[in-house]
């Protein structure tokens, strides 16, 4: 971080991502399966739909996946938000793992930026893969879905405010996990602020445009979630150096 | 004062929240590199307080404390640190918990170190850290900071629960440590007698304060158990503790002039020392010149 740090071959990411194997492999999984389905209706459900043959069945049926998957997308960050909170600094906190982190060579900013940064990487990657393929299957198949930009269950998971959605909630977890220190009460702020959030962004904040235009409402939503997700980290990084360390030796 | 303290205290207070009662307050003194030092008190004396400080995990709320010449935080290469309760992922395997020591201390670790101390245990390094008892987390968290080769090792209660045979292996391996690498250990522990042959500065800490700072032969030295008979005056001697049995008294005293002749006097062990302070608590906190800070 900067000229002064400690230990600068230490690889804080490696032992973050062992820590959270887990999470990892049921993060990639699900980003495979939703991707998977995704491509399975435009392919093949969406060209049948078009031509009817079968019989109408609920769990095959065009609009009912889309908007299964739509509904699913669009809360993935109140699910990030609860690891995050929870899983990733609450329970560090609750048990003490954090004490054992924090004497190694390593400090206690290191160490939180290296957790943040092997959560952001997969999310980002992942949320950006799922918001094209859904964006594109979406645009692709109108013709047979009855739907609209305007819907949450559209309007959250096929742009950018589905990326800013995912990062505002691990800040969020973060910072609850922090301040609360203890895991269950920050998973439970940390996934109420983020529903709010995913609740306003994604119902509300259209309403606020006089124009209802789909570009001008995702990038504002998008802008504004990313300047909260950058002020939830920097209160979490000024609180961990307030309850840890002595000043100036927090990087 | 010559040499780098280990850690150095002046005017160290913490205070838990701001209504809080004051877990230390006051602690002056300066442990010198390369000793084995015994910190006692009674529980909640304030010893856990003090090495989460000196492992720089807590700020002070008042005065300064400096280790190994520099600010705790900075330190943090060179100083290893066992938690009272040995927090361990339970996720890991021992092997992924090692692998983790060697990933957070690139520059220092010793990965010999870390598998005979595991090995020593008879500890399958494919168990997970869930699965372990007590004592077998004290054995991989000690491998974990001995691993780091600290300059510094600050362990807090680790023998607790360790069974007889295992804390005595831990202990020797805890003092080949220090031989061999001039490493300096700063334990603490309620059981005085624990750490009798094994220590050689004592940091008595008790109600939060300093009571005794110094290297222990040199307070054993300092102090007299005396048996007179009853309402012999004990002035100008300080006096830790006194008691009256029968016409009998017996006396703990700090001499500062050479004694009556006639008073039948004895050396105290460390932890009649160590009693005698705890149950008066009015008795004056001293310190060994070499230590005062």
């Amino acid at each position: 971080m900067t000229a002064l740090a400690l230990s600068p071959t230490a690889r804080p990411r490696r032992a973050v991502l062992r820590l959270h194997r887990p999470a990892s492999i049921v993060w990639g999984a699900f980003v495979l399966i939703t991707v998977g389905t995704l491509l399975w209706v435009h392919l093949f459900r969406a060209p049948d739909a078009r031509h009817p043959v079968d019989p109408y069945f609920v769990l095959t049926d065009v609009n009912n996946i889309v908007n299964f998957l739509g509904e699913v997308l669009s809360y993935t960050s109140i699910a990030v938000a609860a690891w995050a909170a929870a899983a990733l600094v609450g329970r560090e906190l609750e048990t003490g793992t954090a004490r054992l982190a924090w004497t190694q060579s390593v400090t206690p900013a290191r160490w939180l930026t290296a957790q943040l940064g092997a959560a952001a990487l997969p999310l980002t990657a992942g949320t950006t893969l799922l918001g094209l393929v859904y964006a594109w299957v979406w645009t692709g198949d109108q013709d047979v879905l009855v739907t609209n930009w305007s819907y949450d269950r559209v309007l959250v998971p096929a742009g950018p405010l589905s990326v800013a959605l995912v990062l505002f909630a691990l800040a969020v977890g973060t910072l609850a996990g922090i301040a609360l220190g203890r895991a269950l009460p920050a998973l439970a702020v940390a996934t109420a602020v983020t529903y709010a959030a995913r609740y306003f962004f994604g119902r509300k904040w259209d309403n606020i445009w006089p124009v209802r235009r789909y570009w001008p409402v995702q990038l504002s939503a998008t802008a504004v979630l990313l300047a909260l997700t950058a002020l939830a980290l920097v209160a979490a990084f000024a609180l961990l150096g307030r309850r840890t360390t002595i000043k100036g030796a927090a990087v | 004062m010559t040499g780098t303290a280990a850690i150095e205290a002046a005017a160290l207070g913490k205070r838990f929240g701001r209504r809080g009662g004051w877990a230390l307050r006051d602690c002056a003194f300066r442990l010198p590199a390369g000793r084995v030092c015994a910190v006692v008190g009674p529980n909640g004396a304030g010893k856990s307080t003090l090495l989460a400080l000196a492992a720089g995990l807590l700020a002070p709320t008042e005065g300064a404390i400096s280790v190994l010449g520099t600010v705790p935080g900075a330190a943090r290469e060179r100083v290893a640190y066992v938690a009272q309760d040995k927090p361990l992922y339970p996720q890991l395997t021992v092997a992924e918990t090692l692998r983790m020591g060697a990933d957070l201390n690139t520059d220092r670790w010793d990965a010999s170190v870390a598998q005979r101390v595991v090995a020593d245990g008879d500890l399958n390094p494919k168990s997970r850290i869930r699965t372990l008892s007590g004592g077998q987390c004290t054995r991989v968290a000690l491998a974990l900071a001995l691993a780091k080769r600290p300059e510094l090792l600050l362990l807090d209660e680790p023998m607790a629960d360790l069974d007889p045979l295992a804390r005595h292996e831990m202990m020797g391996l805890l003092m080949a440590q220090a031989a061999e690498f001039g490493t300096t250990i700063v334990m603490s522990s309620h059981v005085v007698a624990e750490l009798e042959d094994s220590c050689d500065h004592l940091l008595l800490i008790g109600g939060g304060r300093v009571r005794l700072a110094g290297e222990i032969d040199e307070l054993l030295a300092a102090h007299v158990r005396v048996s007179a008979p009853a309402q012999t005056a004990l002035e100008p001697h300080p006096v830790v503790e006194s008691r009256t049995t029968g016409r009998q008294l017996s006396a703990l005293l700090r001499p500062s002039t050479p004694l009556d002749t006639d008073w039948h006097t004895s050396k105290p062990s460390l932890e009649e020392l160590v009693l005698s302070y705890l149950r008066n608590p009015e008795a004056s906190a001293i310190e060994t010149p070499e230590t005062a800070a």
